[in-house]
């Protein structure tokens, strides 16, 4: 499953490389003596790259696998193995000391504006708690990263719990901006959020991605989000990448069965063009990633795999794992046979 | 399968077409320590037989209080209403005895909630809760009715019903849970569904299996939907009428068409404006909507939406615009400037035949006038 | 920089809505105010709420009127504690052989007991045997369920195996039976009853630490604390401590209303504190073989062990509330 990393049209190292990213949680048994009964495989072998201010977003429905891997590139969880690179340096082991330097160039925006934040800390104990870490001089930085993402600086001494789920968003990106990151993974920022108020945070996050230059790994199970923020898109599936491509292949010509599935599960904000779509409907539910099924992740709610291939070609989804590869439709998909298909 | 049941306490069958459920000026009030919170505030809306019908809102809009009203699940104290009927056939909930509700919920009205877990019993098995509804309403022994309750859950798509029947919630998935929900509140055969956010904790294909459910029992059935989300999506691809609504009341209440294409209400401009769309990249900035929802104890003067609108004036903090007929029938907003949105929206032409809120204000008894208007 | 502080004025509206909600202030402002009036009307609020973490709890409880009525009678047991040997009537050791069991009257106020003893005196001087013991039974159960309790929760793997299998042997004895085997083992008296309470009280202590500890170590904020590059110590001191010794705090107090009954319980089956102190269980105990025709000797000190346990129970009630952030 390895696939060639992009490199950025320039040339230049890539901020952040992700090379055969694996995470396995043992699944134990036992109280007194433990004993490891099996693994879930919650990431199982991801690549990808990100360049400076670009948009990466990973998609892909509960449990592929995508907030594991959001976690695992800023080392807040262990990867099992795999590669990960910040600006060309291996930061995969990398000691206590350098990984916390590195925390200055990788942050976090999380999905709960409300598990986020420390509710006994005023706002500003919370925005200040990185210069202090860091033994940074603090002077007037809170008021301004209030000003930054929107928010009046006089709330500085209040606590979050008196902040609407969107004011707490903001405080929430204003910590991650504290240090001046480069990379900014965004774990779902919007989907806990009220429809009006997404609007307002996605607006927020793009201002700051142009003033400052920022690159995303946006993490989302909403497309549509994903279609107006991203600049490439990773579909995920059992802990494993299906499709990854610039935004507008991958919903103009997506090529791999669950792309497909899914981009045509989301209903459009328009009815007559909802009265004229017609509805992939693939069966089932996600299997558990403790015990995936063989060869393609995917073959057992395939609609291609139910209803278009014979015996011949199902034996080889059901034995060999397909690779990430391009096969003829301008980007990589892993699917044996992958075929663009419109569903928009 | 069907003949056997008889519980229904309607004296005939509805007719297509036919309103089976109409609300009137309902105002549920929840007097709570730190005041009157007024969930529901004057809403009116009505469903026909075989109709889904859209209640979208955000978080605090009193989308869901009417439903749950009409379900009786509205704890009193602290909730009081303040007006309103909820007629269905012919008969006011509000003011039926308990038993008689009891009969009309579950066996002619039924609801679906967003989290299955929390309304399904963890410890009976799935099988024994849905017969044991069947039990309660139906004259039934209960070996038949746990022969219904697994052909419900076949109905339903449930693989292996008969195994599945003697297993436990926790055991079912998130999109099975769902499905044994609806294969519950079909048990009696209601002729009115009430789903609450049925899909927003299911992934997007698991919600698409889930709605293609719905879709197929009420063709079959022609069962009513009162589809409540916070999706325009969902609407936009399911509901022939969509409420919007907005601090407890009705802002706009149109066919889907009218909602998406010809909205009247700034307000459902502004949600249009502010999605983000997976079938066009559209390289602009969003427009959101300013601000937060209000709160429902301390609702803005006039128009509720005021404060956060762009097209505010003096009239919209000043008087609560009433519901009125629009330029084309069955649409209704509230709003003091449709005439505005209109221009927004459709431009120049459309403007000129619409009728605020603001001119009808002035002008006497609005929605009757509107309707000699248009008619 | 233009259109970061866009949003502002925008937000600015709720802002002040949220903080009318919270002063009870019921004056809307005119959006069209802007961004600088709009600010400046938060300001002039904020200044007043301006206030510590600790203000904050105070307020909310002194906004329950049972949980200020249990401080008031906790404060005034513990100052007829403090205070025993001055407002004490008479001396409580002191026998009167020629009046035992008088009725209650002017001499004796709530009468003696079988050798003459004035009850009043020994039920003042009884309330410091119930607070020392209550207070510092805790006291130890405190220190160490929150060392081990912390241990177990944080560290996990088998600090935690151990640590909660002991702490699961010692919740399985009921707190009375396990003191009467330490007493029967070191002897009577108010260190021991102090002692085996303390030791059999922690076990609960550690598994609420523990328990709030696991939930709170795996929430996003520490989470996001760990992104910001916090250490280890910042972040068991800084944000999980804090947010996990409240419900251990709430805890405490009630439990202090427990040891005070189970001391009384221990003195009233005869394994308390040393025959002839002044103690509420003991005085119980030697009432209650009057029962039904002397009942003054048993009601009196029944009704302060009661009335002390209500005072820590509704305090501990008050505290769950206050300490609760989120409500305001």
């Amino acid at each position: 499953m390895t696939t060639p990393t992009r490199t950025p049209p320039n040339g230049a190292v890539p901020l952040l490389q992700v090379e055969n990213l694996v995470k396995h949680y043992p699944i134990t048994s036992g109280i007194v003596f433990k004993h490891k009964i099996g693994d879930v495989r919650a990431v199982d072998g991801i690549s990808i790259s990100i360049s400076p201010g670009e948009t990466l977003a990973m998609v892909g429905e509960s449990g592929c696998g995508k907030s594991t891997t959001a976690r695992a590139v800023l080392r807040l969880v262990e990867p099992t193995a795999g590669a990960l690179k910040f600006e060309g340096e291996d930061i995969t082991h990398v000691k206590a000391g350098r990984l916390r330097e590195l925390r200055r160039e990788m942050q976090i925006i999380f999905q709960d504006p409300y598990a986020s934040l420390n509710p006994r800390m005023t706002v500003r104990t919370i925005l200040s708690e990185p210069f202090k870490i860091h033994g940074m001089e603090e002077g007037n930085r809170v008021s301004e990263l209030l000003e930054l993402v929107g928010l009046a600086p006089e709330h500085a001494d209040r606590y979050p719990h008196e902040f609407s789920g969107g004011q707490r968003q903001r405080v929430g990106i204003a910590r991650a901006l504290a240090l001046d990151p480069k990379l900014v993974v965004c774990d779902e920022p919007v989907s806990a959020l009220d429809v009006s108020i997404q609007a307002q945070v996605i607006n927020l996050l793009e201002d700051l991605q142009n003033d400052r230059g920022l690159a995303y790994l946006f993490i989302a199970h909403d497309l549509s989000v994903v279609r107006h923020i991203a600049d490439r898109v990773a579909v995920m599936y059992l802990g494993v990448i299906v499709e990854i491509a610039d935004r507008d292949s991958i919903f103009e010509r997506p090529a791999h069965p669950y792309t497909q599935a899914l981009i045509s599960a989301v209903p459009i904000p328009d009815p007559r063009k909802e009265r004229q779509r017609k509805r992939i409907i693939i069966s089932g539910d996600v299997p558990s990633p403790a015990n995936p099924p063989s060869g393609c992740r995917f073959r057992t709610r395939c609609q291609k795999f139910r209803d278009e291939l014979n015996e011949g070609e199902r034996s080889k989804c059901i034995e060999e794992q397909p690779e990430l590869i391009d096969r003829g439709h301008g980007h990589p998909a892993a699917c044996h046979y992958a075929e663009v298909e419109k569903v928009l | 399968m069907r003949e056997t049941l008889t519980a229904t306490t309607l004296e005939r069958a509805p007719e297509p077409g036919e309103t089976l459920l109409e609300i009137e000026d309902l105002r549920v009030h929840f007097h709570t320590d730190n005041g009157v919170v007024k969930a529901v505030d004057g809403v009116s809306w009505s469903i026909a037989r075989g109709e889904t019908l859209g209640i979208v809102g955000e978080s605090g809009s009193g989308k869901s209080v009417s439903a749950m009203a009409v379900m009786g699940l509205v704890p009193t104290p602290p909730a009081r209403y303040e007006s309103g009927r909820i007629m269905f056939m012919g008969k006011d909930l509000l003011k039926a005895d308990e038993k008689a509700l009891r009969k009309i919920r579950g066996n002619d009205i039924s609801m679906i909630f967003q989290d299955p877990l929390t309304s399904l019993n963890p410890v009976f098995k799935v099988g024994h809760q849905i017969a044991e509804v069947i039990q309660v309403h139906e004259k039934m022994g209960r070996i038949p009715a746990r022969k219904l309750a697994v052909d419900l859950l076949a109905e339903v798509g449930i693989p292996n019903p008969k195994q599945r029947a003697s297993e436990y919630p926790h055991q079912f998935s998130g999109g099975m849970r769902q499905r044994a929900m609806i294969a519950m509140a079909l048990a009696l055969d209601p002729v009115l569904l009430l789903a609450d956010e049925p899909t927003t904790a299911l992934d997007v294909t698991v919600q698409a299996q889930i709605m293609e459910l719905l879709l197929t029992l009420q063709q079959e059935r022609g069962t009513a939907i009162v589809l409540i989300t916070h999706d325009l999506g969902l609407v936009a691809s399911h509901a022939d009428r969509v409420l919007v609504m907005y601090a407890g009341k009705v802002a706009e209440l149109a066919g889907v068409d009218d909602i998406f294409y010809e909205p009247r209400h700034a307000y459902t401009h502004g949600l249009l404006s502010g999605l983000a769309r997976l079938d066009v990249h559209r390289a602009e900035r969003l427009e959101p909507i300013p601000g937060q929802p209000p709160s429902l104890i301390r609702v803005p003067s006039g128009c509720a939406f005021h404060p956060r609108c762009k097209l505010a004036t003096q009239v919209c903090t000043d008087v609560v615009p009433e519901l009125v007929m629009q330029d084309r029938p069955n649409h209704t907003a509230a709003c003091h400037h449709s005439d505005q949105v209109a221009l927004l929206v459709n431009g120049p032409a459309a403007a000129q035949h619409v009728k605020s809120a603001a001119e009808t204000t002035a002008a006497g008894p609005p929605v009757a006038e509107a309707e000699t208007r248009t008619s | 920089m233009t259109s970061d502080t866009e949003p502002a004025p925008l937000e600015s509206p709720a802002a002040i809505e949220a903080t009318s909600r919270a002063e009870g202030d019921a004056g809307l402002v005119d959006p069209g105010s802007g961004f600088a009036g709009a600010s400046g009307q938060v300001t002039a609020l904020g200044g007043i709420r301006r206030q510590t973490q600790f203000g904050d709890v105070r307020r909310r409880f002194k906004r329950n009127k049972l949980a200020v009525l249990g401080l008031v009678m906790i404060a005034s047991v513990v100052l007829m504690a403090l205070l025993a040997p001055w407002i004490a009537p008479q001396n409580p050791l002191h026998q009167d052989l020629l009046n035992t069991q008088a009725s209650p009257g002017r001499a004796h106020w709530i009468g003696t007991d079988e050798v003459g003893r004035d009850q009043l005196s020994r039920l003042i001087h009884g309330s410091r045997i119930a607070v020392i013991v209550g207070v510092a039974s805790i006291g130890i159960a405190l220190v160490i369920g929150i060392a081990l309790g912390a241990l177990a929760g944080y560290f996990g793997r088998w600090w935690d195996t151990i640590i909660m299998r002991v702490a699961d042997v010692f919740f399985a004895f009921p707190v009375i039976i396990g003191a009467i085997v330490i007493i029967l083992v070191i002897g009577r008296g108010i260190m021991p009853v102090i002692l085996s309470i303390g030791i059999f009280s922690w076990a609960t202590v550690a598994r609420l630490l523990r328990s709030s500890i696991l939930s709170i170590r795996e929430s996003e904020y520490v989470e996001a604390a760990r992104s910001l590059g916090a250490s280890r110590w910042r972040i068991v001191t800084r944000h999980i401590l804090p947010n996990s010794l409240a419900p251990v705090l709430v805890y405490a107090t009630v439990a202090v209303a427990t040891a005070i009954v189970a001391e009384a319980a221990l003195s009233f089956l005869g394994a308390g504190v040393k025959p002839g102190t002044p103690d509420w269980g003991a005085m119980i105990s030697d009432g209650q073989k009057f029962f039904g025709y002397k009942d003054f000797l048993w009601f009196f000190p029944s009704i302060a062990v009661v009335y002390t346990v209500l005072g820590f129970v509704f305090v501990g009630d008050g505290l769950r509330d206050a300490l609760d952030p989120k409500l305001r």
